[in-house]
C-alpha cells in the first residue's frame, strides 16, 4: 500500500523525462546553457554518479515580473541507494542547495516531500528510494525583459547504499524560453508532500516516551487511517529505530515512540511530518507545527479513556456540568433544598432580596472553591505528590466532615434549631435570607459537595491540575459555578420559583427526610475514616457524634430554665470539649491502615518493585489503583474485578493483581497516576502477557467505569 | 535468505529498541560505564586506567567521505597530536563489521596509522560493534568527550558543519576542541549534545 506513493513517483519521474528530452534542440539559438538529461551531462572522465538531477519550473513563458513560481529540483537515485530527508535520521546528510541567480530572486527554502523509514542494521534513516524532488518557490523581480533567462543551482547530496557518496550536482533551467511548464505533472508530485494542515499538535515526554498528539481539525478525519510513522524535523526528539504505535481516539491522533537523546527543553517547537495509509488505502502525509508541553490537554483526555479532546472551553464546560451534577449528591442536595425552599417564602415583590441572596450564595460557595483549589495548587507548586481528593486524604478532616453532615443531619431531623448563637456556619437554612446567612450556606455547600466526586469531574480536574495555575482556577470556579447555578436561578428568576410547591407544614415533613441523606453521608464517611484510622478512629467519631448530639440536646432543653441551666451547660461544654479532643487525636498520628484483606484475597498490595519484578518474570499483570474514599471504585471493584468471573479470568490467565490504596497520601502511587495522565483514582492498567517472540505489548488503559465485560476484553484482546 | 535474516534482524532489533533501556546505556552528564577494549597493537586498556584524563572516543571508517573530510586536510590529525600532546587519550574506533565497508583488521589498522599519520592513544578495532552499541556511536565520525570522573562531557559531531566538504572545516565550531579546552580550564562545557553527521556506522 505504502508502495502506491512511489509507483506514482516512478510513473510521474518517465512523465518528467519525456518532457525534458523533447525541448533539447531549441536551446542552441539562445544562447543559454542546455538542459539536457543529466544522465549525459557527465564528462566521461568523472566517477559515475548514483543521482541525477534535474530542475523543472510549474511556470516557464511569459514572464514579465514579480510572478511567484514554484521550481521543482528533480532527484533520481540509482536502484538500491538513497538519499535523505531534511532530518536525515542516525545518520547521513541532507541535500544542500546553492542557487545561481541574482539577488533579486528571492528563493524559498526547500520543500521535502514525504520521506520514508530506511533501516540500516541498529540505525534508521529517513530518506527516499527511486526519486525524489525538492520544491522551491521563486520570487521573480519587477519587470522582466521578454527574453530567455537562466535560473542554476548547485545542489550538494550524501547519495548511500551501504557505503555513502558524496554529490555535487549542477542543474539549470531556461525560462522564458521555449521549455514548456511542467505544471501537470508538479501538480501530481504534490501528492507526495504532505500537507500543511495547521492541525493543532502539541508533543511531551513521558517515561521514556516521546508522545505527539495531534487534535484533527473540525470537517477533517483520520478514519480508517493506518500505518502511521512519525518523521521529526528535529533531530533527537524520538529514538528514531524504534517501534511508535499511534492511536485515533475521537479527532485525537496519538503517537507514541521511545524518547530520543536530546533535552527536550531545547526544542520547544517542531514541525513533524506524519506519514500513514487512509480509510482509501492511500499513502498520505500531514506536516503539523507541535509545541512542546509538560502534558497536553488530549494527553490526559486520552488517558482518561473519554473520546473527546479537552479544551478549555470543554473543560470548563464538564467543570460547570460537574457542579451542577454535584446539586443532587446526597451529601449537597438537602441544603440546597432547603435553601430553595427558603426563597419560596419570599414574596415577588422582594425581588431585590431573592437576587441578594443568589449573589451571596454563588459568592460563598465561589470563595470556598478558590481556598481548596488555591490550597491545592499552592501543595503543588510546593512540589507536594497530591492530586484531586487531597482534602480527603486526611482522616482530620474526614472527621471534620462527617461530623458537619451529622450535625446538618440532626438538624433537619428536627433535633434543634440553629439559633442566633450559633450564627456562622450555615446559621440559617430555612428562617433566615440574609446576605451573610447565604454565603455561609454556600460555603457549607462547598464543604460537604467535597466528599462527593462527579463522573464528570475527572476529566476537568485531570485537565485542570495540569494547567497554569490561572487555567486550574478558572476550571475549579467554573465547578463552583455549577455548584451554585441552580440556587443562582431560583434567586433571579421569579416563574422558576413558581414552579416550586406552595410553602406549607409538608416542608417541615420534607425537611426530616432530607436528615436522612445527610445521615447516609456521614456513615459513609466514618467507613472512609476507617480504612485510614482503623476501629478505634471509628469508634472516636461515634463517640463525638453521641458528644455533640447530647450537647445540643442539653443546650435545647435546658437553656431556658434558669436553675439548671449551668448544670446543662457544663455537661454541654463538657461534651464539646470530649469532642474536640477526640477529633484532634484523629489529627495525624492514627493511621491504621485497612486490613480487610480476607483469606481469599487474589491480589498484592502494589509497589514498584512488586510490579517490576513481575513484569520481568513475564507475568501479566493488573494494576488498580483506588481509594476507600473513591465510589467509582468501589463499584468497580463490587461489579467488575471483585467478581467470581473476573477471579478465574485472573487465575487461569495467570495475572498478577495489583492493588494500590490511595485512601492515604502515598506519593509512589501519586507517580504511577502521573506516568499515566492521572491526577486522581481509579487507574486501571493491563500489562499483557509476552508475545511469542518475548515482546511485551503496551500497557493498556481501561476505562474509569468498568464493567465485566470490559475488563474481559481488554483482558482477553477481544 | 539474507532478506529474511534482516527482516529478523530488524525485528530482534525493533524489540531490543522497545525495551525501557533502549537508548544507548550512555548519556552526557552521566558515568560511562566500565568497558575493556584490545587495540590494534594488542594492548587492553580499560576505561578505568584512564581515571584522572579526559578522554576523546572517535568513530572512524577510513572510506566514509564524511572521515576522509577531516583526514584529508590532516585536520584530525591535528587535533589528536594536540591533545594527546595534553595529555588527552584519544581512542579512535571502528566498528565496521567484518564484510562491511571500511572494516580494517588489526595490521591493517597499524598500516593505516602509519600511512595516514593518525596520531590518536589507541586504535581500536570493534568489529562486533560492542564499544559502538555502548555508546550508541551512529555515524562516522561520531565523537565523545569523556571527563576525568568518567562522565560523559560531550557526545554528538565533531563540528558544526554537516558538509563533507573539507574547505567547510575553516569557519565551522569545532564542538570537541571547544569541550576539551573547558575540560581542561575547569569550565563549563557550553555545547554538550549535538547532533552527529556522517555515514553510518556500518554495524
Amino acid at each position: 500500500m505504502k508502495k502506491h506513493l512511489f509507483v506514482f513517483w516512478i510513473m510521474a519521474s518517465l512523465l518528467a523525462g519525456a518532457f525534458f528530452i523533447a525541448p533539447d534542440r531549441a536551446f542552441a539559438m539562445e544562447g543559454a546553457t542546455t538542459l539536457i538529461a543529466p544522465q549525459v551531462s557527465q564528462p566521461a572522465e568523472e566517477p559515475e554518479k548514483y543521482v541525477s538531477v534535474q530542475l523543472i519550473a510549474d511556470q516557464t513563458q511569459g514572464l514579465t515580473g514579480e510572478e511567484t513560481i514554484t521550481l521543482g529540483i528533480v532527484q533520481r537515485i540509482a536502484p538500491g541507494w538513497h538519499i535523505y530527508w531534511k532530518n536525515p535520521g542516525d545518520s547521513g546528510a541532507a541535500a544542500e542547495v546553492e542557487w545561481n541567480a541574482p539577488d533579486t530572486f528571492i528563493f524559498s527554502d526547500l520543500e521535502w516531500p514525504v520521506p520514508k523509514k530506511l533501516p540500516f542494521g541498529p540505525l534508521m534513516n529517513f530518506g527516499y528510494e527511486n526519486i525524489a524532488t525538492n520544491f522551491v518557490t521563486l520570487t521573480l523581480p519587477e519587470n522582466i525583459p521578454p527574453m530567455p533567462f537562466q535560473i542554476g543551482m548547485n545542489i550538494d547530496l550524501l547519495v548511500c547504499e551501504e557505503i555513502c557518496i558524496p554529490e555535487s550536482h549542477q542543474a539549470s533551467i531556461v525560462l522564458n524560453g521555449t521549455v514548456p511548464p511542467s505544471a501537470e505533472i508538479m501538480e501530481e508530485m504534490r501528492n507526495s508532500f504532505p500537507s500543511d494542515k495547521g492541525w493543532d499538535a502539541a508533543y511531551s515526554t513521558r517515561g521514556s516516551n516521546f508522545i505527539l498528539s495531534v487534535t484533527v481539525a473540525e470537517g477533517e478525519s483520520l478514519q480508517g487511517a493506518k500505518d502511521f510513522e512519525l518523521f521529526p524535523e528535529e533531530w533527537g526528539l524520538i529514538e528514531n529505530v524504534a517501534e511508535s504505535s499511534a492511536n485515533i481516539d475521537g479527532n485525537v491522533l496519538t503517537i507514541t515512540q521511545a524518547h530520543g537523546e536530546r533535552d527536550f527543553s531545547e526544542v520547544p517547537m517542531s514541525k513533524m511530518v506524519i506519514r500513514y495509509t487512509d480509510g482509501q488505502n492511500i499513502p498520505r502525509g500531514v506536516r503539523v507545527s507541535a509545541m512542546l508541553e509538560g502534558a497536553s490537554a488530549s494527553d490526559i483526555a486520552k488517558a482518561d479513556g473519554a473520546s473527546v479532546d479537552i479544551f478549555l472551553w470543554q473543560a470548563l464546560l464538564f467543570a460547570v456540568l460537574g457542579g451542577l451534577i454535584l446539586n443532587l449528591m446526597p451529601c449537597v442536595f438537602p441544603v440546597l433544598s432547603m435553601k430553595a425552599l427558603s426563597l419560596c417564602k419570599l414574596k415577588d415583590k422582594e425581588e431585590a432580596k431573592a437576587r441578594l441572596s443568589g449573589l451571596a450564595y454563588t459568592a460563598g460557595v465561589l470563595v470556598s472553591f478558590a481556598v481548596i483549589a488555591g490550597a491545592l495548587l499552592a501543595f503543588k507548586a510546593a512540589g507536594a505528590e497530591i492530586g484531586w481528593g487531597f482534602q480527603l486524604q486526611n482522616p482530620f478532616v474526614i472527621s471534620l466532615l462527617a461530623t458537619l453532615l451529622f450535625v446538618i443531619g440532626l438538624n433537619l431531623a428536627g433535633l434543634f434549631d440553629f439559633s442566633g448563637r450559633f450564627a456562622g456556619i450555615g446559621s440559617s437554612l430555612v428562617q433566615k435570607e440574609g446576605a451573610s446567612g447565604s454565603f455561609f450556606t454556600g460555603v457549607l455547600a462547598t464543604l460537604v459537595a467535597t466528599p462527593c466526586t462527579a463522573p464528570f469531574m475527572g476529566v476537568a480536574m485531570g485537565f485542570a491540575l495540569t494547567q497554569p495555575a490561572l487555567i486550574s482556577m478558572s476550571v475549579f470556579l467554573m465547578l463552583g459555578f455549577g455548584l451554585a447555578l441552580p440556587y443562582l436561578l431560583l434567586a433571579y428568576i421569579p416563574a422558576l420559583r413558581h414552579v416550586l410547591p406552595k410553602p406549607g407544614p409538608w416542608m417541615e415533613r420534607f425537611k426530616e427526610l432530607l436528615a436522612f441523606p445527610m445521615f447516609a453521608s456521614a456513615a459513609w464517611l466514618v467507613w472512609v475514616l476507617s480504612q485510614q484510622a482503623g476501629s478505634i478512629g471509628v469508634l472516636i467519631l461515634l463517640m463525638v457524634f453521641v458528644a455533640l448530639a447530647f450537647a445540643i440536646w442539653t443546650f435545647k432543653n435546658l437553656a431556658a430554665q434558669g436553675a439548671l441551666r449551668w448544670i446543662g451547660l457544663s455537661a454541654a461544654i463538657i461534651a464539646l470539649i470530649f469532642s474536640a479532643f477526640c477529633l484532634s487525636s484523629l489529627h495525624g498520628g492514627m493511621m491504621v491502615p485497612g486490613q480487610s484483606a480476607g483469606a481469599d484475597q487474589n491480589w498484592e498490595s502494589f509497589s514498584e518493585p512488586v510490579l517490576e519484578g513481575y513484569l520481568e518474570d513475564g507475568y501479566p499483570v493488573f494494576v488498580n489503583m483506588t481509594a476507600a474514599w473513591c465510589i467509582t471504585c468501589k463499584v468497580n471493584e463490587r461489579i467488575a474485578l471483585d467478581t467470581n468471573a473476573t477471579r478465574k479470568l485472573f487465575e487461569t490467565r495467570g495475572i498478577k493483581y495489583l492493588k494500590g490504596d490511595w485512601t492515604n497520601q502515598d506519593p509512589e502511587i501519586t507517580k504511577y497516576l502521573d506516568r499515566y495522565g492521572r491526577t486522581g483514582v481509579p487507574l486501571y492498567v493491563y500489562y499483557g502477557p509476552r508475545d511469542e517472540n518475548g515482546a511485551r505489548p503496551e500497557p493498556k488503559l481501561l476505562p474509569q467505569i468498568l464493567t465485566p465485560a470490559i475488563v474481559e476484553g481488554e483482558i482477553t484482546g477481544s | 535468505m539474507t532478506k529474511s535474516f534482516l527482516t529478523i534482524a530488524i525485528a530482534a532489533f525493533t524489540l531490543i529498541a522497545c525495551l525501557p533501556q533502549s537508548h544507548a546505556e550512555v548519556a552526557v552528564g552521566e558515568a560511562v560505564p566500565e568497558f575493556t577494549v584490545t587495540d590494534s597493537k594488542g594492548v587492553t586498556h580499560n576505561l578505568s586506567d584512564f581515571k584522572g584524563k579526559n578522554i576523546v572516543l572517535e568513530w572512524h571508517n577510513p572510506e566514509c567521505p564524511y572521515v576522509v573530510k577531516h583526514y584529508e586536510p590532516k585536520n584530525m590529525q591535528g587535533l589528536q597530536e594536540k591533545y594527546t600532546g595534553q595529555d588527552v587519550i584519544w581512542l579512535t574506533i571502528n566498528s565496521g563489521a567484518e564484510g562491511k565497508q571500511g572494516h580494517v583488521t588489526a595490521e591493517e589498522a597499524n598500516a593505516m596509522k602509519e600511512e595516514k599519520g593518525i596520531k590518536s592513544t589507541a586504535y581500536i578495532v570493534d568489529a562486533s560493534g560492542e564499544v559502538g552499541k555502548l555508546f550508541g556511536a551512529k555515524t562516522t565520525p561520531h565523537m565523545f568527550v569523556i571527563d576525568g570522573e568518567g562522565n560523559l562531557a560531550y557526545a554528538g559531531a565533531i563540528d558544526s558543519d554537516s558538509s563533507f566538504k573539507s574547505e567547510k572545516i575553516e569557519g565551522a565550531t569545532n564542538y570537541v576542541a571547544a569541550a576539551l579546552d573547558s575540560l581542561a580550564a575547569g569550565e563549563p562545557i557550553e555545547v554538550a549534545s549535538t547532533k552527529p553527521y556522517g555515514c553510518s556506522v556500518k554495524y
